[in-house]
């Protein structure tokens, strides 16, 4: 049990770019544990001689031709949600400190 | 105060003869909405994009024009599709405010066909749970007894069609988001082939896995709305095309005499609930009686259903949610100074309990399954509809409710 530490779910959170409170690191750190000790079983299930399932649809290569179609959807719409813009550009933060 | 509707085709029949006019099914079902607004199953209505396509739909028919198989029938899509017309939030508060810029397949195929969506229901946000608990605005009451949950994630769907605030509504299914809500509440739900219908348009939870259904009053009603929705849409590179197969069921393809249905053993065994072994012995009863062959099938493999679960589904989700980053839509926090900040306090305040364990995780393993029969029956899940909270701890919950369904 509780094969991950507290540092491990603060490492987690900064490469995903996730703010977490104190209590979401402590709750998180059992929950994701336990999921891990979970899971663990599949350890001990013999797949040798399968082949690995990928998908069930059985399409492959699935194109189209790499062309602009209209598809009625106006600028101004896809903008409509953007929580800061300059013109026809998505404007984000500064990068740097 | 439930309110029953005609089967779907009858409505429909009705509206285009001139005996019903499409505004009053939608006022019917708008007041059908405001009449159960005690058990939260909607988030929001669309009523004046609703009655203007109704008068629309009535106008058409008056002058004489040809429309579709569900002219004038009422439905409510679940909050995670794409519609015009209100602010599409899979009942996340990252999300709150946000204007589908365009719609679902699934929506525009029904909108061509006559439907009309008049609201959109509740859901565990972005789909993630099992109870409809996990709603970042509010909890759904089950249409029963409102001191249990209606299930999840499509709980809100389930409850409204229960209650008849429309004739038929649309959830989502990944892990049993459509069944066992419909399960717990008591309606028609169907969770089809993965393919058969466009997932475009539809807010992503795990890519590989996610469907589209129908939640309705009759398995005919049921099979009449996936009929509409299924199909290739080029949206959709994962799409199968139906080729010309009907998929509506009428009364002369409901007989099941000589249809081999293979009970599975792994799910009538451990865990099962008395009550719900019960229900499943009453149905293979009248299914032996109807004049179908039920035989024991085993799949071996079921054990480990919820741990590849566990390892497939999070992975999946963690780069589905990765999107609401506070740069292009959905929530933003306005006073981080740097993008890393922004990406960081956007989610870290606009992502609820379900969402943020979900961020992270590994990678596939699928056992193969051998059968001998055309059909299974088994259990939707293992136990009756839960309590609202307090709850057991969140894996053995979804131990409970989730793991037939997968």
């Amino acid at each position: 049990m509780s094969k991950l530490k507290k540092e491990d779910v603060l490492n987690l959170a900064e490469l995903v770019r996730l703010d977490l409170t104190d209590d979401e690191v402590n709750e998180f750190t059992e929950e994701l544990s336990a999921i891990l000790d979970y899971v663990e079983q599949l350890g001990d299930v013999d797949v040798s001689g399968l082949e690995p399932t990928n998908q069930v649809t059985g399409l492959t290569n699935v194109t189209r031709k790499d062309e602009i179609k209209d598809y009625g959807y106006s600028l101004e719409d896809l903008q409509s949600n953007l929580p800061d813009s300059k013109g026809n550009l998505i404007k984000v933060k500064r990068m740097l400190n | 105060m439930s309110i029953s509707w005609q089967p779907i085709a009858e409505i429909a029949e009705d509206v285009k003869s001139g005996k019903i006019k499409s505004v009053d099914l939608v006022n019917q079902s708008l007041k059908a909405i405001e009449d159960n607004k005690q058990f939260q199953a909607i988030i929001v209505t669309l009523k004046e994009n609703a009655l203007k396509r109704a008068s629309e739909i009535d106008a058409r028919i008056a002058r004489g024009e040809k429309v579709g198989r569900l002219s004038g029938v009422p439905f409510i899509a679940k909050d995670n599709f794409l519609v015009f017309g209100a602010d599409t939030t899979a009942a996340s508060n990252i999300l709150k405010g946000f204007q589908a810029p365009y719609q679902a397949t699934a929506i525009n195929k029904l909108e061509t066909e006559g439907a009309i969506c008049v609201a959109k229901a509740n859901l565990d946000a972005f789909a993630h749970g099992a109870s409809t608990e996990n709603s970042d605005f509010f909890t759904t009451k089950n249409p029963h007894d409102d001191t249990r949950v209606p299930g999840g994630s499509s709980g809100g769907s389930a409850t409204s069609v229960v209650l008849g605030l429309a004739p038929f509504a649309l959830g989502t299914d990944t892990g049993g988001s459509i069944r066992q809500p419909a399960s717990f509440s008591g309606c028609v739900g169907y969770k089809p082939t993965y393919g058969a219908v466009s997932r475009s348009g539809v807010i992503a939870m795990a890519s590989s896995t996610d469907v589209i259904g129908p939640m309705a009053s009759s398995v005919k009603d049921a099979s009449l709305v996936f009929d509409v929705m299924a199909g290739k849409d080029e949206l959709d590179g994962t799409s199968i095309d139906r080729s010309s197969k009907s998929f509506e069921i009428s009364d002369n393809n409901l007989n099941v005499e000589g249809l081999k249905i293979g009970i599975v053993k792994e799910y009538m065994s451990d865990g099962l609930s008395d009550e719900v072994r019960q229900v499943i012995e009453n149905s293979i009863e009248k299914l032996k009686k109807a004049g179908a062959e039920i035989s024991e099938v085993s799949l071996p493999s079921v054990r480990n259903a919820l741990a590849v679960y566990y390892i497939l589904c999070p992975a999946e989700v963690s780069s589905n949610l990765s999107r609401y980053d506070g740069q292009r839509y959905g929530y933003s926090d306005k006073n981080a100074k740097t993008l890393n900040d922004s990406y960081k306090n956007s989610r870290g305040q606009g992502f609820g309990k379900e969402a943020k364990p979900t961020i992270n995780r590994l990678k596939p393993l699928e056992p193969r399954l051998s059968m001998n029969s055309t059909t299974h029956l088994m259990n939707t899940t293992s136990c009756w509809a839960q309590l609202h909270r307090p709850q057991p701890s969140k894996l053995v919950k979804t131990l409970k409710t989730h793991y037939r369904c997968i």
